[in-house]
């Protein structure tokens, strides 16, 4: 009895240790979380209840900032504009981040080399390519010389957004290959193996297969896509001289929030904006975390 | 159903040969069970006839069609795999229903076939289900009714029992031999466990190195081995195999080889083979026992009736009847004599 006592306490004893160690071993990163995530989140939400100008805090307002935010048809603007790039560029970054990784997960020639040159994009500065679209796009450009046009592509309301959404569909394609490459490479051979001896022809196989056993690679994807379009900014102010034009066709969330703290040094009001995308961001994880949930019970 | 046949098959893996000349005619519904170490080439056999793997010579014919050039969607044949291979993400249902999908079997048939499978293999209440919510032998059913549901020309299967628990095995064991007589679809059976192979095959070939070693019924393989390593390999347990001229069996040339079956103890009949051993172990079995015997170094096995008194350290007599003893050649390894 009283060795089985022991034996007993000793084990537990050894788990506490072990969980100490464990902790050691994560104290610095969720030290370093907390002081540069939690505490500036936490300050945000709170320097939005005031007017808070560069000296600190001016006045207090209460909920007066998201009650102005709500009738601000600028924020309105960019908030539909954000709301358009997602719903463009995050299904179209998976689809393409899908098929380049299926291509590149082949047992075809020189695949490491395709490998590299797909995910080259993902590994330049943003702000240098779109330097570099600036020119192409440009009315005198290299693309209106292919396609023999003369179209501004940035500095018409009708193109700029959409120019963008391009640019950034291809600069992340690698990154979401290389998501997907990851995912494609969990599922089983034999599998596979048993869908061709089941008779199932390669079409049928991935969207039998394939695709549905990609979900959690899908859910990955998917909200990694979604917080990256929310957060657009540094192509819209490269593209723009951070003004959001052509009529405020490329005024993003992030953009307009950068405006107001910077250039109008409104940081009670942008802090709200931020709370407001905070919001928005966290409501739609959510939301793929739900639908991405029930496929599984399902 | 259809006759298999592999002609002058090899399978080379950078150059190094995992099947090697491999001849083989399985006749229409016959069960042919390959049998052999780990590493000897069966599963690449078996592989090779599935279309997972290519020959690199040789020809693989599936009826009268060759399928050396035939993808693995055409050649009609359908596999239980160790891993079972389910398709996590499709119900018990689906998955059976997923082959006679790919060959757009019309809809109400697919019900009514998959329903019988599933009543085959009494799973009838699981069949809403999905993979991970099934028990291992559960599961090894959902993948014997996924074969069964094709009605295939062929079933080809790769230790199908080998992760399931000693109980489970003998009884799923004898439930594929039942479904394969009613259902009479040629069948070639891949395991590494000889009773395994005994007690399921028609017919059997043993493989090593890539090798065929020997192909024939059970009792052929057990009665008329044809070297010293089928002889080894089949029987449990394992044919004693020593030089010939310790148990007085021949030249020093020779191999002996006995069963422990075939030992008794004493001097038994007057033309037998007669010598000494000391006992070393003796293991209980119930009906017989099983002593594990020394002469001089070598260890010999002998499988007794529980009424021998015998017990350690015992010097006792051991007869071996002529008719019982194999004689191999040392060098070749080959059969010279034996097992009349
Ligand atoms: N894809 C491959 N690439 C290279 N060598 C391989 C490959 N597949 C099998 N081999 C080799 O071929 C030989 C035969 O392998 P195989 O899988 O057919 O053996 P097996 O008889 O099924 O063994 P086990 O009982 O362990 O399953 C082995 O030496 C193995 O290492
Ligand atoms: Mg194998």
């Amino acid at each position: 009895m009283a060795t089985e006592a022991r034996t007993e306490r000793s084990i537990g004893s050894e788990r506490v240790r072990e969980a100490l160690v464990g902790y050691a071993f994560v104290f610095l990163p969720l030290a370093s979380f907390l002081i540069f995530f939690f505490y500036p989140l936490g300050y945000a939400f709170y320097i939005s209840y005031f007017d808070w100008g560069p000296l600190g805090k001016i006045e207090t307002l209460g909920l007066e900032n998201y009650r102005d935010l709500a009738d601000d048809e600028l924020f309105h603007k960019a908030l539909k504009n954000t709301l358009r790039y997602t719903a463009v560029v995050v299904p179209c970054q998976m689809a393409l981040g899908l098929t380049l990784a299926v291509v590149v997960n082949q047992a075809l020639r020189g695949r490491t080399f395709f490998r590299a040159a797909f995910y080259f994009p993902s590994l330049a500065s943003s702000a240098a390519i779109t330097a570099v679209a600036l020119y192409i796009l440009a009315s005198d450009g290299l693309l209106n010389a292919l396609i023999g046009t003369d179209k501004a592509w940035f500095a018409e309301s009708g193109t700029a957004l959409e120019s963008i959404m391009g640019l950034n569909i291809w600069t992340t394609s690698g990154t979401m290959m290389l998501f997907y490459l990851a995912a494609l490479q969990a599922i089983p051979t034999d599998v596979y193996e048993a869908a061709a001896i089941d008779g199932a022809k390669s079409w049928r196989t991935f969207w039998r297969i394939t695709f549905p056993l990609l979900k959690p690679g899908h859910f990955f994807v998917g909200v990694v896509s979604v917080i990256g379009s929310l957060q657009v900014f540094d192509q819209a102010f490269i593209v723009s001289g951070g003004g959001g034009g052509p009529n405020y066709s490329t005024m993003t969330v992030v953009l307009y929030l950068y405006n107001q703290a910077i250039n109008d040094v409104r940081f009670g009001y942008a802090a709200a904006v931020g709370v407001i995308l905070f919001a928005l961001i966290f409501t739609l994880t959510v939301v793929q975390r739900l639908v991405f949930g029930r496929m599984e019970a399902a | 159903m259809a006759p298999v046949t592999y002609e002058k098959v090899s399978k080379l893996f950078d150059g190094t040969a995992a099947v090697k000349d491999l001849d083989l005619e399985i006749g229409d519904g016959e069960f042919i069970v390959l049998v052999g170490p780990s590493g000897c080439g069966k599963s690449t056999a078996l592989r090779m006839l599935a279309g997972l793997e290519r020959t690199t010579e040789g020809r693989i014919m599936i009826g009268d069609r060759v399928v050396n050039n035939v993808a693995p969607q055409d050649r009609d044949v359908a596999m239980v795999f160790q891993s079972y291979a389910l398709y996590p993400h499709m119900t018990v249902y689906n998955n059976l229903a997923f082959g006679l999908r790919n060959l757009k079997v019309p809809k109400q048939e697919i019900d009514a076939r998959v329903r019988k499978a599933a009543e085959i293999l009494d799973m009838g209440e699981l069949i809403k289900r999905k993979p991970k919510q099934l028990s291992g032998g559960q599961r090894q059913r959902v993948a014997l009714g996924r074969a069964i549901v094709r009605e295939p020309k062929a079933f080809l299967m790769d230790e199908p029992l080998s992760n399931l628990d000693a109980k489970l095995r003998v009884q799923t064991r004898a439930e594929i031999l039942k479904l394969q007589q009613r259902l009479g679809t040629t069948t070639i059976y891949v395991t590494h466990d000889q009773v395994e192979a005994m007690t399921m095959g028609d017919r059997i070939a043993v493989m090593r190195f890539g090798l065929l070693q020997q192909l024939g019924t059970p009792e052929e393989l057990y009665t008329h081995p044809r070297n010293v390593f089928v002889a080894g390999f089949i029987g449990s347990p394992a044919m004693n195999l020593v030089p010939a001229p310790l148990v007085d069996g021949g030249g020093s040339n020779l191999i002996a080889g006995f069963r422990p079956e075939h030992m008794t103890l004493g001097d038994g009949s007057p033309d037998g083979l007669r010598f000494d051993a000391k006992v070393e172990v003796v293991e209980y079995l119930g009906n017989d026992q099983l002593a594990h015997l020394v002469k001089g170094e070598t260890p010999l096995v002998a499988l007794l009736p529980v009424e021998c008194r015998l017990s350690m350290g015992d010097d006792a007599t051991f007869t071996v009847p002529r008719d019982k003893l194999h004689l191999f050649d040392a060098e070749t390894e080959q059969v010279v004599h034996g097992g009349g």
